[in-house]
Formats: C-alpha cells, sequence, structure tokens
C-alpha cells in the first residue's frame, strides 16, 4: 500500500510504502492485539504510533522529513517499514496474475445450509485441517504457529506473538473473539478484521443478516465448547452480495484451562464480494 | 538476623528488630520495572520482526524463556540485558526508556548528594560512641523523635 500525506502538507515528498497494508488500522490491530495479550506499554506503542499518524499524516512518510520532523519525533521510537511485511513465500496473492488460489478440500458430507426470505444463504462446509498447505499459505501459517503453541505453552492468548501474526499476513482479516460468557449471545469481538467488508460489528449476534449471525454463534461456540480448531468454506449470499471464504477458528485458554478466546483468521477465495444479481 | 536477600527492609521505631518482606512474583506479580523493561524488548522484537523464537536462539534460550522476560516473570540480568542490546541493536538505557513516567523521576543530584553526606555524618557520630548500650539509646532516642515527628506532620 502506498500513501500520501493526507493532513499536513509535505511538498516534494514523493508516497511512500506505508507500514504494512491498512496502515494506521494495521497498528491499531497490533495495539488490541497487545492489550488483549496484556502488553499494555507495548499497546501504548502501537496506540500512540497510530494516533501521530491520524494527527500529523502519514508517520512513515513523517520519518523521512528533514530537520523540523526530527524535533518532533524526538523520544518516538520508529517502528521499522520492514519489520511488517510478511516474507515472500507467505503473500497468499504473490501469483504471477494476482488472483488468489483457493485452498483445496475434499468435499465433505458436513454440509450446512441455512436460508431465510429475503434471498440470504449461508452454506458452511467443514474442511480437514490437514488440507491447509502449510507455512506459504497464511492459514496454514497460523495453524501451525497455533499447533506450536498448543504443544509447547499453555495456548493463552498473552502466548501469542505478534510477530508472526504479522508473518502470517492476516491482520486485517483477524477476529479475537471473547467467549468467556456461557451464553452465546454475550460472545464480543474484542478485535474485528479491518479488512472484512461487515462493518465493525461489537458481538457476533450484530453481524448483518440473523442466520449468518446464529450460523457465526454456533460454530464459535463449537469451538468454545470442544477445544478444537475448526476450519471452514462458507460461502453467504448477505444483502445481495455474495461472500466465500475459509475460516480458520482457534481457541484459546484461560488460566483454569477453558476456552476463553478465538482467534478467528478469514482468507477471502475468488469471487468474494460479487454482487449477485436476483432474478427479480 | 539472618543474610537480607530481599527487595525491601522495613524497621519498626520501638526496637532494633528489621523485618525483612520479600516480594515474589507469586503472590505480588511481577516487578512494574521488569514488566517495563520486558516490553520495551517485546516492542524491539517486533519492531525489527524478530520472533520469540529467532531471538531464543541468539541467546541460547528457549522461546518460553523468551516471553517470560517480556512478561516480567523472570528479571533480565545485567549481561543479559547488555546481550540483548547488541542482538536488538540498541543501548542498554533503550529499555529502561519511559520508566520515569512510571515510577516516579529519581530525587534531583543535589539533594541525593546532601542526604548521602548527611547520612555519613550520622552513622559517623553514631559509630564513634563506643558504648553498645549509649549507641542503642541513641538509636530510639532517633527513632522516638522521626516518630513523633511523623506524628505532628500529620
Amino acid at each position: 500500500m502506498t500513501v500520501t500525506p493526507h493532513s499536513r502538507e509535505v511538498p516534494a515528498l514523493p508516497p511512500v510504502a506505508c507500514v504494512a497494508d491498512g496502515g494506521c488500522s494495521y497498528l491499531r490491530a497490533l495495539s488490541t492485539i497487545e492489550r488483549l495479550a496484556g502488553f499494555d506499554q507495548t499497546a501504548h506503542s502501537y496506540a500512540a504510533a497510530a494516533s501521530r499518524c491520524q494527527r500529523l499524516g502519514c508517520w512513515a512518510a513523517e520519518k523521512r522529513e528533514d530537520a523540523d520532523a526530527q524535533s518532533d519525533m524526538s523520544g518516538v521510537q520508529p517502528i521499522a517499514l520492514d519489520s511488517v511485511r510478511q516474507p515472500r513465500n507467505c503473500s497468499p496473492t504473490a501469483t504471477l496474475t494476482g488472483a488468489v488460489a483457493p485452498i483445496p478440500f475434499i468435499r465433505s458430507a458436513m454440509v450446512d445450509a441455512v436460508s431465510d426470505g429475503n434471498g440470504n444463504y449461508v452454506e458452511r462446509r467443514a474442511v480437514r485441517l490437514e488440507t491447509l498447505p502449510g507455512r506459504s499459505d497464511p492459514l496454514g501459517y497460523l495453524y501451525e504457529y497455533w499447533c506450536g503453541l498448543r504443544a509447547e505453552t499453555a495456548c493463552q492468548f498473552s502466548n501469542i506473538d505478534p510477530v508472526h501474526l504479522m508473518r502470517a499476513g492476516v491482520m486485517g482479516k483477524l477476529h479475537v473473539v471473547d467467549v468467556s460468557s456461557s451464553d452465546p449471545a454475550e460472545f464480543r469481538f474484542d478485535l474485528f478484521g479491518y479488512a472484512v467488508p461487515l462493518g465493525r460489528p461489537e458481538r457476533p449476534r450484530t453481524l448483518p443478516v440473523q442466520i449468518y449471525a446464529d450460523t457465526t454463534i454456533r460454530d464459535y461456540n463449537t469451538v468454545r465448547l470442544t477445544g478444537v480448531p475448526r476450519l471452514q468454506r462458507v460461502r453467504a449470499r448477505l444483502g445481495g452480495t455474495g461472500h466465500h471464504y475459509t475460516r480458520l477458528i482457534l481457541p484459546f485458554m484461560d488460566p483454569k484451562g477453558g476456552v476463553a478466546r478465538l482467534l478467528v483468521a478469514i482468507r477471502q477465495e475468488p469471487g468474494s464480494g460479487v454482487k449477485i444479481e436476483t432474478a427479480n | 538476623l539472618s543474610k537480607p536477600t530481599v527487595d525491601s527492609v522495613e524497621s519498626t521505631p520501638d526496637s532494633n528488630v528489621f523485618s525483612f518482606k520479600r516480594r515474589t512474583v507469586a503472590v505480588d506479580g511481577p516487578d512494574p520495572i521488569d514488566r517495563h523493561v520486558g516490553g520495551q524488548l517485546r516492542l524491539r522484537r517486533a519492531q525489527i520482526g524478530m520472533t520469540q523464537v529467532d531471538l531464543g536462539s541468539k541467546l541460547g534460550l528457549s522461546f518460553q524463556a523468551v516471553q517470560k522476560y517480556e512478561n516480567g516473570e523472570n528479571r533480565v540480568s545485567a549481561s543479559r540485558l547488555y546481550q540483548l542490546a547488541r542482538i536488538l541493536e540498541v543501548s542498554p538505557a533503550y529499555f529502561f526508556d519511559g520508566l520515569e513516567e512510571l515510577v516516579g523521576a529519581a530525587p534531583a543530584v543535589g539533594s541525593a548528594e546532601l542526604a548521602r553526606k548527611e547520612a555519613s555524618l550520622v552513622l559517623g557520630a553514631y559509630y564513634a560512641i563506643s558504648d553498645p548500650r549509649l549507641r542503642a539509646a541513641c538509636l530510639l532516642i532517633m527513632s522516638r523523635m522521626g516518630a513523633s515527628a511523623e506524628g505532628g506532620e500529620r
């Protein structure tokens, strides 16, 4: 992503690559993850960098400015521009055509399809986790990382190393769901992926279409109760728009061993976000 | 009295008995300064895109040990701090940046010097008294005076 400073005039400065796709949103997401992991000080640093970006224009561009900006930046620790780039082999869009290659899956008998009278439908198909193509794929990378955490730590949210989330390249399509309540209607999004085109719901029950909200809550609750990760292919039509994505739901424990939070990573598949014409 | 392996020493004004209180991570949680150092470590590591595993392998430690440094459960020794500064390409002082905001500013140099000089005069005068009973009496008087002064201030 290239950005130009927007709220301050910076003459003769070429556009520079921002910290990552998402810019300030990326930093705010990182800040939220750090806060949830219990690193308030680190969270504050990311939030400060994001707010600075909003206040003064592109923070990354400012880094290249001369004396006046330098004095303004005193005491601020810069975030290296290459720190959040994903490795080349992890990029889901690193194909010659720019198209995203879908994750192959074995057609499962477990298809759950629901629809309502307004032309909306949601179809979820369980996909075996072994079909994830490994570290070359964002969801595969995340799943491998989670397996390592599960094997060697208590698998709590505080065990997460955000650098792995950066490397996986999933930051904008990542939800963190608080499922500590036994009432699924009370599940809450601690973080909702800024690149997911479904608004900014606070809770799964406030997702745009009722059948979509219900099925999402059911899937989250299944992972909360079983503690087993879940991979699904979801195909939906919500308000006339087609959504087609693969969803990985990973559980994270509380100190007592119950599931307290879910990390939900989404990978959009070809055809997602396309307006679907109705017969009428 | 046993050898004090403690973080804080409290004295009672009416006796020569000193009580020692040891701070533990299990009871009191991580020390705020250790957490601050750990937070700085985590931030810098993320800035240069280094994972806990990468850093652990450079230090000859597991990534769990790095996690413990970061959340303040394990205290970073001086030698380790120096090693971390070299690996993360920062000065050792970086780990203490912003600490004043957390624990309050250190006392001014002038008053610290004065306090040190005054303390050394008091100690010198105290140990110049050869009679141990007189020394104990002096200590008691000073303790009582200190306690009454505190009461008066309230």
